[in-house]
């Protein structure tokens, strides 16, 4: 195996060295802040198996995350609470493998708002599944305590980046690779693409399906509207385009600079941190597709061919 | 079972379907001739409501004519991003995917920019106001006068534009573009001249529907998204660049979308519309545009 | 080697391909010839799996290569080409080879294991391997096409008009090129061409379709002088 790339290391220590500091401040706050920032980079790094890697552009990735969170509370008291969340995220990754096969075989623009369509599909059908159990809204009393989830959410971001980065490395890499760049002439050089992107679609989800239920136990309080809200879908498109979505770097650039911009605007301009996140997302699509990563490639001229694609 | 076959019922779906014919001729116009994905186009019904509140609340102008505000201010927003944002992406050398892909993106940002300034400006809480609101008997059926509007509206707008398209030189020229980019260059259209005329033009059709739409519905800054699904899957039923088409899928859907509330009930809507959504766009991979795979 | 069985192939109701038949010799060259929308892009879409026959099957030995999926007829051992390139051109030159080194034939047996120097080499893209595809010539990202396919390690190959567009001397090179495919890595080729003169001169034996139809087969020479490929074929295009 190859040695390991800046782009591979620069990343995994940033999460590493962030997660490792936090606690040292010595407040709730930063924890809070921290899980939240771990919560939003693994969520990024799975969307950019899917999204980056295989070029298909999830524009509803809050449904693995709600699924997560529905799971979590409804087996909320059945089971022990990590069996939960761990449930979460294997429920996610099977809706994923369910819905893969036909929503898969839709193309380009069309998987985008497919998605879209889909996670608010899912919203009102849970919306409705609660109405009809007479349920508005649940709470979770009881849940771990805000240092243990912060530590497990750091691991998730963990295990988001290394998934990231190993999947860049392996077959299945290469192949998404060749997905995105001309499916046909993928399929026709030997890429199983039907099978790769379903593997894909599901790695993306199994992660989300774990960061919905920890956000479901920081929170203390599942609301169908809130666990499915469209906003989260479109954080992770904004994070990820803003940091660059070519390697396991930019989710976790895009995730730092949205969370410091939301803890400066977010509680009392809302609206005006949105805003923003519109108005940056528009500047990066058009003058800088891949990213702060592609710009930092840029600088040096040694990126490779990547760089100067 | 019984107020199933009622005419009632069956007036309500023509006006749902008259009104989302309308607003997804406007989509089908810029999707056709510039491959431009306005996942925005829903925002625009907003805005158009909106105008038709605030016009009626502050002024009291009735929506009849609150509409034709609504239509030029969308009108306005839309030749201010064609020149301002697109027009440059047009006239670049990327490959279409690329454009689509981007548009959406983009779009995407743009809803989420206009659905905040909204907010920010009129907070998020929802509105309704009352207008045109005495009650039309024609036979057993009997429906509020913004309903009736709303239909004599989109149905004379939709014929309007058809005929416009079939039998006007610019309508010719846009007909053109929808069929043929790059053959329309070759032969003398002033592609840049058409696009931002269909552009404004869908733009303004969509604020304009928005007023009818506001009458009826509650407004709110966040309303518009499921306009935009709506209108997507009535070009997709429709076929792409295939306005009467459309104008036909916008009644099927408004049939579906009256008769399935009817038969279950009206918190299943948004389930019903987002599952015939999903439903169409599986059926049809390729997307609007059915792309031969000769290759 | 490869056996074609009364093919048919209609999109709509416009029939491209209309019981087609022939077989392709092991080691040998195979021209397909024809004018535009004769079919010949359809017929090598149907052999690799991109399209599904209305009829008839495709063989490659005893294996039925009609109803499987493209990757796995290129698990097979067979490659082909786009007469419209299509490169992976996000990737480097040496990585879309590599691509199709990592995936392709599952048995890679004598001289289909070249590796990526090697076929990098003999396509001369070497000075351009760290290039993105989308930066190549067309020439260069024709031969682009090849090295990709090569890369698979196939038993046979399918060219789709490699030749068209480039200038004679870039013709002379790549027939070189395909010779030496032949008979320095054993690959069995069959080959699309506009470039009459190059498909002569390659070829050990000629199909020509017209409208969807075989109308003449053998060696080249006696293709040539068929007075029905003289009336259909040549006569018509000039």
């Amino acid at each position: 195996m190859r040695f390991a790339t800046p782009r591979e290391t620069v990343p995994l220590l940033l999460v590493a060295a962030i997660a490792a500091i936090l606690p040292l401040l010595g407040s709730d706050y930063y924890l809070g802040v921290g899980f939240a920032l771990f919560g939003w980079i693994a969520l990024a790094q799975s969307w950019t198996i899917v999204s980056g890697l295989a070029g298909y552009i999830s524009l509803g990735h809050v449904v693995f995350a709600g699924i997560g969170g529905y799971v979590l509370v409804l087996t909320w008291g059945a089971v022990p609470v990590w069996a939960g969340a761990v449930l979460g995220a294997l429920a996610a990754g099977l809706f994923a493998l369910l819905v893969g096969l036909p929503v898969l075989r839709v193309r380009g623009p069309y998987f985008v708002i497919l998605t879209f369509g889909l996670a608010e599909f899912a919203k009102y059908v849970v919306i409705n599944i609660e109405n009809a159990l007479g349920r508005f809204g649940r709470l979770i009393l009881g849940g771990p305590p805000v240092e243990t989830l912060y530590w497990a959410m750091a691991a998730a971001a963990l295990a988001g980046t290394l998934a990231v980065i190993v999947t860049r490395r392996v077959r299945l890499g290469a192949g998404l690779a060749a997905v995105r760049e001309d499916e046909l002439a993928a399929e026709t050089i030997g890429v199983p693409t039907v099978r790769f992107k379903l593997l894909a679609f599901a790695l993306s989800a199994v992660l989300p399906g774990f960061v919905g239920a920890l956000f479901v136990l920081r929170t203390g309080y599942f609301e169908p509207a809130q666990a499915f809200d469209p906003v989260i879908s479109f954080t992770i498109v904004t994070m990820a385009i803003i940091g660059g979505s070519e390697d396991a770097r930019g989710p976790v650039f895009g995730a730092l600079f949205l969370v410091v911009l939301s803890e400066l605007l977010w509680s009392n301009f809302p609206q005006v941190y949105m805003i923003i996140l519109g108005a940056l997302l528009i500047g990066f699509v058009l003058f800088a597709p891949n990213g702060v990563a592609g710009l930092l490639d840029r600088r040096r001229p040694s990126g490779g061919a990547r760089a100067a694609a | 079972m019984e107020f199933l076959l009622s005419g009632q019922l069956l007036v309500a779906a023509l006006i749902i379907g008259s009104i989302y014919g309308l607003v997804a001729l406007g989509l089908n116009l810029i999707y056709g001739t510039m491959r431009l994905l306005n996942i925005a186009h829903g925002d625009l019904v907003m805005i158009g409501a909106y105008t038709g509140y605030w016009l009626f609340t502050l002024a009291a102008i009735s929506p009849v004519l609150a509409m034709l505000a609504a239509g030029a201010l969308a009108g306005l927003t839309g030749a201010a991003l064609y020149f301002g944002l697109f027009r440059r992406q047009l006239a670049g050398s990327q490959p279409i995917e690329r454009i689509e892909a981007n548009s959406l993106l983009i779009f995407f940002g743009i809803s989420i920019v206009i659905q905040n300034l909204t907010a920010l400006a009129f907070t998020a809480s929802p509105r309704t106001y009352q207008a045109l609101d005495t009650l039309v008997r024609i036979g057993e059926v009997s429906i509020a006068q913004s309903r009736l509007v709303a239909l004599a509206v989109c149905l004379g707008l939709s014929a309007a534009i058809v005929l416009f398209l079939r039998f006007s030189a610019l309508g010719l020229s846009i007909r053109a573009l929808i069929q043929h980019r790059t053959a329309s260059r070759i032969v003398g259209i002033d592609v840049d001249r058409v696009q931002a005329f269909t552009f404004v033009l869908g733009f303004a059709l969509a604020g304009l529907a928005g007023t009818l739409i506001g009458v009826t519905e509650q407004i709110s800054p966040f309303m518009g998204f499921p306009f935009t699904i709506v209108a997507f899957v009535v070009i997709v039923l429709g076929g792409l660049g295939n306005l009467a088409g459309g104008i036909a899928a916008g009644m099927v859907l408004g049939l579906i979308e009256t008769y399935g509330v009817a038969l279950t009930s009206a918190n299943l809507r948004s389930v019903l519309i987002y599952g015939v959504f999903i439903l169409v766009l599986v059926l049809r991979p390729e997307g609007l545009l059915q792309k031969r795979r000769l290759t | 080697m490869l056996t074609v069985d009364r093919i048919g192939k209609s999109f709509g109701g416009v029939r491209a391909l209309h019981e087609i038949s022939f077989t392709v010799p092991e080691g040998s060259i195979f021209g397909i010839m024809g004018a535009n929308g004769a079919g010949k892009t359809t017929l090598f879409a149907t052999i690799a799996g991109n399209l599904a026959p209305s009829a008839g099957e495709v063989r490659l030995r005893d294996l039925r290569l009609t109803g499987l999926p493209p990757h796995r007829i290129a698990g097979a051992g067979v490659a082909r080409t786009f007469q419209i390139v299509r490169p992976f051109r996000g990737l480097s030159v040496r990585e879309n080879v590599a691509t199709g080194l990592r995936f392709g034939a599952r048995n890679r047996a004598g001289a289909a294991a070249m590796d990526a120097a090697g076929i990098l080499g003999l396509t001369g893209l070497e000075p351009v391997a760290d290039r993105p595809a989308g930066a190549l010539t067309l020439a260069q990202q024709k031969r682009l096409e090849v090295a990709r396919a090569l890369a698979t390690g196939p038993q046979l190959l399918l060219l789709d008009e490699v030749m068209a567009g480039l200038t004679p001397a870039e013709v002379k090179e790549m027939i070189a090129m395909v010779r030496s495919i032949r008979s320095d890595m054993g690959v069995t080729v069959m080959i699309i061409e506009h470039v009459m003169g190059a498909l002569m001169a390659l070829s050990d034996h000629v199909v020509v379709l017209d409208h969807g139809e075989t109308i003449a087969a053998g060696p080249p020479a006696d293709v040539a002088d068929d007075p029905a490929v003289q009336t259909a074929y040549l006569g018509r295009r000039r």
